[in-house]
Order: C-alpha cells, then structure tokens, then sequence
C-alpha cells in the first residue's frame, strides 16, 4: 500500500509532499503507519504519540478533509495525511498544543547549550 | 542565566502538582516534559477513580459515600492489597493528604463523581474524575502559578556536584538542541517503565526514563519486581491492542463476566473461589497466563472474557452508571466505537484477552515527602516506588500522583531555602552530551526501534507475570549482552537533530535497559510469590521472617542490590506476632 504525507517546514522553510510504499497495514491505524514509515524508512519522519486511545488527541492529522485522532483511525492504501493545522506545526504532521506562549520557557536560561546548528551543515 | 529553584521532570498529575505546589511558594520553578502538556503521561488515560476514605468523600467533597468509612479502614485495605510490602508511613501521607487536594480541583472547576467501589476496598472510595480534565485543570493551576514550560524536552541526566543534584541535561527534540539546565532542587516525574513490555495499557512515553536518570545519579530503586499488569485487554485487532474495555465492561464495572479458557472452563476457582472474575487484578493476570501457559489458551495467546450467561439487557445497564459520564448510549469508549464488538458480547461470543503492562508499584526509593538518596533529587507520582506495596488497589494511583507531587514539591522549597547554588561541572556536561550525541555521529550500527522490540520480547518471555529463576537469569544474561555489545552500536539513520525520532528512540533504549535490568534483578532475588510478583518456582508466600523489600543501586557501571525491612509501624500481616490489629496513632 502506499500513503503521502505532507512533510516539513525543511531546512528552506518549504512544506512538501512525500509518498511511501508500505506493506500491508490492514487494521493498524494511522499512528502505527506514521511509526512504521519513522522507524523502518525515514527517520526523520516526525509524529506525535501518546496515549494510543484517542484521549490526548495530540496524534490529530487532517485525513480525507478532516481532522482526526490518528491513533484510532484505521490505515488505508492512498491515504493522505496533513497536518491539522499549519499555524502550529512543529515538524512534520506534529503540531503545538501544549501550553501557551507565555509560559515558555526560554532556552538561554540554560547554562550549557550544544546547538543544533553547530553540526549541521 | 541560571537561576531556577526547583525544576521538575514530567507532566503528569505528579509534576504538574510539585510544580504547582513550589511556584506558588515563591520558588523560581521550571518543568521540563517529554511530550506536551495536558496531552501526554499516563494520568491522561485515567478514566475513572481516585481513591479517597468515605467519610472525606461525604464531609469535604460533598459526594455521596459511606460515613462509616475512614482513613482506617482505608490504610488497612490498601495494606492488606499491597501484601503487606508497602511503606506505612507512605500510605498514612497518601490517605491523609488527598481529601484536601481534590477539595481545591473541586474549587478550581474539577468534575467529580460519586465514588466506585474498585475491587480490594472494601466500599466505594473511588471518585470519578477524567484524567484529561484534571490535566486541563493542573494545567490552569500552573500557568496561573508562573511556572515556565519547555515541552518535549527529553530529559536524560541528572548532574552532580560533589554528590549533591545541581542540574538536569536532555534533548530540546524541537529545536534539536542538547540543553543543560541548572536548578537548586530537581523533582521527577516522570511515571512508570510499562514500554519494558510489548503491550502497554500506558502511553508510549512511559519508557523508565525517571528510573534510569535518577538510579545512574545515585539514587536507590525498591521494589521493581513489582509490575503489575491489567488483565482483559483487548489484542486484536492491533488498532485495540491494549485497549482495557473488556475489563471495564466486566469485572471493573462489578458485572459478572465469567473468564474461560478454550475448553470453555472457568478457571478463576483454581485462584480465589470467592471472588472469582473480582479477586484482585494480580491474581487474575497469574491465573490467565498459567491458562495459556499450560495450553489452554486462544489463537491471540489470551484466554476468553463470556458475558454469554448474561440476559443481554444486563450488559446495557452497565451503560447507564458505570461509564456515565465516559460512554455515550451507542458504546463510543474513549476514541473507539465498540457498538460492534458490544452486538457480538450480547450474541454470546467470548471476546479473547490478555494482559498489558499497566503500572510500576516500584521504583525510586524515597523518604516520607518524596527525599531521594540523593540531596536535591526528589521523586514523586508512579515514578517513586513503596507505597503499593506488591499490588495497588484500584484508584490509588491517583491518590499517590496527587499527593506525592504535592509532597515532592513543598519538600524541595524547603530544601532550596537551607542550600546554595551549586554549578555544573562543564567537564560533566561535555561527558553526557558526547553520550548524547554519539548515535548520531556513528555511520552505521543497530537500529534502536530494534533493540526495543528485543528487550520488549526478553521481558515478556521472561520477566512477565509468571516468572522462574531460569527465566530470569535467562533476561539478565540478554539484558547485559544487550547493554554490552549492542547499546555502543546504536546508530540514526539521519543526523538531523530536529525532532528526529530515532534520536529519541536510541536514548530510550538506555531507559528501558536499566528499568528492565533492576526489574529482572529484584524478581530474581524475591524467592517468594507475593502480590503482583509470581515465581513459578516459589509460588507460595512466605511469611516467616520479618518482610523486607529489595534495593537496586547502580555504581560504576555495577549493580547492586540489598534489602531492608519494610517500614510498618501500624499494621502486621496475619500469622507474624501481630495478628492484623490496626495501632491508631
């Protein structure tokens, strides 16, 4: 079977769309086919999961229009899965629902930091 | 600039509580969490009950219990439950300190229902409460309080300075940024090891990391043998698997489900013929493996939950009160429609189950208000092993996370006011961001996602709910190999920092080596069968000698373990010098 997922912001910033071909997923849900593509083909692959049962719906994608609890709803070939809402994507179909922005905590409050951007490229 | 007093490790009802409780004692309180709040931990899938006496349900909480009900006779249900293992002085905190806590929820907006009667007490003691919505409420409680958040922040060391706990490192997995944090006091919170085990009533990020940051810190481990596993979950199809609504709709719901094994027997006479299908959830867990063990399994290596003896409009009344405020008319339980799987329950199928990891009763030893061995490290919630003893009742799960958390974080205020500021040593934090850093600068090796399902397997294979002394030395052996010739050829795929999941997955597989290898270890040493821990090879309890629990320590990459006595000042198991009396006071 085969699923797309739209991927990013990359590196420029960019979203983009990527198919994967999968073995059969029959009865494993949308959660399952995110880890399977993270963990047997792309790493990079980011997704949300928590509680496996549609309580924290923090796994939510927009599949077929709509938004949805990826952990309780089933795979299918062609499926197309989004991110629920572009305002707060984080990476990938992982998005912000977490506390408000003024509770955050700021990084440089740190005492030491290895930064990302040292070793990437 | 470093100037946090108290940083907590986990959102929970735990950590969300200790860092409620220090921000709003004027302490400068920071929480780091794996996942994001209110949207992850454990305390999410509460659907259900929070343990508290009668007579506070009635007179403080204004719901409808029996007065008669006391503090008493709660401490002697869940001493009586934990087999006598628990640290007293634990469960007198635990029971006295919930009423008020729940009290201030109640004010804070907190939806609360008429209390439950889990299997073990004795009368209805557990309040119904959603685990979302007091997650929603915490959340309010400590964005209102001025804590400051950083979300999936993996956190994986705790630094020291001359022994003393001075700060906390980890995986800033948004940014991909490796952060060390300096803080007077650390609290964690971060819940149970239940990922050790292939199927999980828990959520995913329940992978030992407390366990493992806080025991490679110093800190002493007890108990960890004592895992305790929910029994009637679902395992097919995979979507379900480990979804506890077979067990709710019988058993914990208090209707009469008969457990079968595939001749159609009824075994649960073997075990306890008095409560059958009630007897606590360690004893029937023991009772469904031996089934499958012995050949009397299903397909799925789960036996059969039968409502099949049932009028079918039994089944619906169970709709009506237990899951009132959780199931709608039409079956909807939590993100699933089991309007389905409930026609085919009414038709008379037996509907196959299992077992699933559901909770640590062990875990990081502490003192009364949540003290580690270690100064300036404390822990609290699922993640502080003791006051469950070898089995926890029903809803004193929530109890423990509400009151430990409360506990743990008035308890670091007090320790940050009498100490200064100590630094981290940069030689430290050059050492574990190398460890950090290394699966992504290794170009080949294992995959951790690998590792996990090998560790998963040796777990349940051999550290599971029926255990021997081969089996165990078995897991110890595969444990250490594990640790030893597989975790320093851990590698990612990608050397992208930035939510790179494999990252954090490499990092987990450390957690659940050290979780699992203290599990295997303590279960080794416990010759006895007593609560959620069966030997095979001991499968009575022995009550002869004076009760102790077990201690696991790591020290230069050695373990060690040792016992002590079990701390009970009040109450004594049948059959020792005091027969069960309780000692007020």
């Amino acid at each position: 079977m085969r699923a797309t997922l739209m991927r990013g912001p990359d590196r420029n910033g960019q979203f983009y769309r990527q198919t994967f071909e999968l073995p059969d997923l029959v009865g494993l849900s949308v959660s399952n086919l995110l880890q399977h593509i993270s963990r047997h083909i792309d790493g990079t692959v980011a997704y949300y999961l928590s509680c496996r049962r549609g309580l924290c719906a923090a796994c939510v994608v927009r599949v077929d229009g709509r938004n949805q609890k990826a952990c309780v709803i089933p795979a299918f070939d062609g499926i197309v899965i989004e991110q629920a809402n572009t305002k707060l994507i984080i990476k990938d179909t992982v998005i912000h629902l977490g506390m408000p922005r003024k509770s955050e905590l700021n990084p440089r409050n740190c005492a030491f930091r290895a930064a990302a951007s040292d070793d990437n490229d | 600039m470093s100037d946090i007093d108290v940083l907590v490790i986990g959102s929970g009802a735990a950590g969300l509580t200790a860092a409620v409780a220090a921000a709003e004692m004027g302490q400068k309180t920071v929480l780091l969490t794996k996942g994001q709040v209110a949207r992850s931990g454990a305390t999410a899938t509460i659907t259900g009950d929070i343990c508290v006496d009668g007579r506070t349900c009635v007179d403080l909480l204004g719901l409808k219990a029996d007065h008669q009900d006391t503090e008493d006779e709660f401490f002697e249900d869940t001493v009586m439950g934990g087999k006598f293992l628990n640290d007293q002085r634990l469960v007198e905190v635990m029971i006295s300190e919930i009423g008020p806590i729940l009290k201030r929820l109640k004010d804070n907006g907190l939806r609360m229902g008429d209390p439950i009667r889990g299997p073990g007490h004795r009368t209805a003691r557990g309040v119904w409460v959603s685990g979302m919505e007091l997650l929603q409420t915490l959340r309010k409680l400590v964005i209102r309080a001025g804590v400051k958040v950083r979300e999936e922040f993996f956190a994986t060391d705790v630094l020291l300075n001359d022994g003393v706990a001075v700060g906390v490192a980890g995986i800033d997995q948004r940014t991909g940024d490796i952060l060390c944090f300096e803080a007077k006091a650390i609290v964690i919170a971060t819940g149970g090891g239940m990922m050790i085990y292939p199927m999980q009533t828990a959520p995913e990020e329940l992978t030992g990391d407390g366990h493992s940051l806080a025991s490679r810190a110093g800190a002493q481990l007890i108990d960890m043998e004592m895992v305790q596993f929910l029994p009637c979950v679902l395992t097919d199809p995979p979507i379900w698997r480990g979804i506890q609504f077979p067990w709710l709709l019988g058993p914990q719901s208090g209707v009469r489900a008969w457990l079968l094994n595939r001749f159609g027997e009824r075994f649960m006479d073997k075990w306890d013929p008095v409560n059958m299908e009630f007897a606590t959830r360690d004893i029937i867990s023991i009772a469904c493996t031996k089934e499958v063990m012995e050949g009397r399994g299903g397909p799925n290596g789960g036996v059969f939950l039968s409502w099949a003896h049932l009028p079918s409009n039994i089944i619906d009344f169970s709709a009506e009160w237990y899951f009132r405020t959780h199931l709608s008319g039409d079956w909807q339980w939590e993100g699933f429609d089991f309007s389905n799987l409930v026609e085919e329950i009414k038709n008379g199928r037996a509907v196959e189950v299992n077992s699933a990891s559901h909770f640590f009763m062990g875990g990081v030893a502490t003192d009364l208000v949540g003290a580690t061995s270690v100064p300036g490290l404390f822990a609290a919630g699922e993640v502080a092993g003791g006051v469950h003893g070898a089995n926890r009742l029903s809803g004193n799960a929530g109890s423990q996370i509400l009151v430990q958390g409360q506990q743990a974080g008035k308890a670091a205020v007090a320790y940050v006011k009498k100490v200064d500021r100590r630094r981290v040593l940069p030689s430290d934090w050059e050492r574990v961001r190398e460890v950090l850093e290394t699966p992504l600068k290794r170009e080949s090796g294992i995959m951790p996602f690998e590792i996990k399902e090998e560790l998963q397997a040796i777990a349940n294979l051999k550290v599971g709910i029926v255990r021997t002394a081969d089996s165990l030395d078995e897991a110890l052996a595969g444990v250490r190999r594990l640790r030893s010739d597989v975790l320093s050829r851990l590698y990612c795929r990608s050397s992208e920092r930035r939510y790179n999941k494999e990252w954090a997955d490499a990092v987990e597989c450390r957690s659940l080596l050290d979780t699992l290898e203290a599990t295997t270890l303590c279960a080794l040493r416990r010759c006895e069968s007593r609560g959620a821990h069966y030997r095979d090879d001991f499968p009575g309890q022995n009550d002869s000698g004076k009760l102790w629990n077990g201690l696991v320590s790591f020290s230069e990459g050695e373990i060690n373990y040792t016992t002590r006595s079990v701390r009970s000042h009040r109450l004594s198991p049948p059959g020792s010098a005091n027969q069960i009396s309780i000692k007020k006071g």
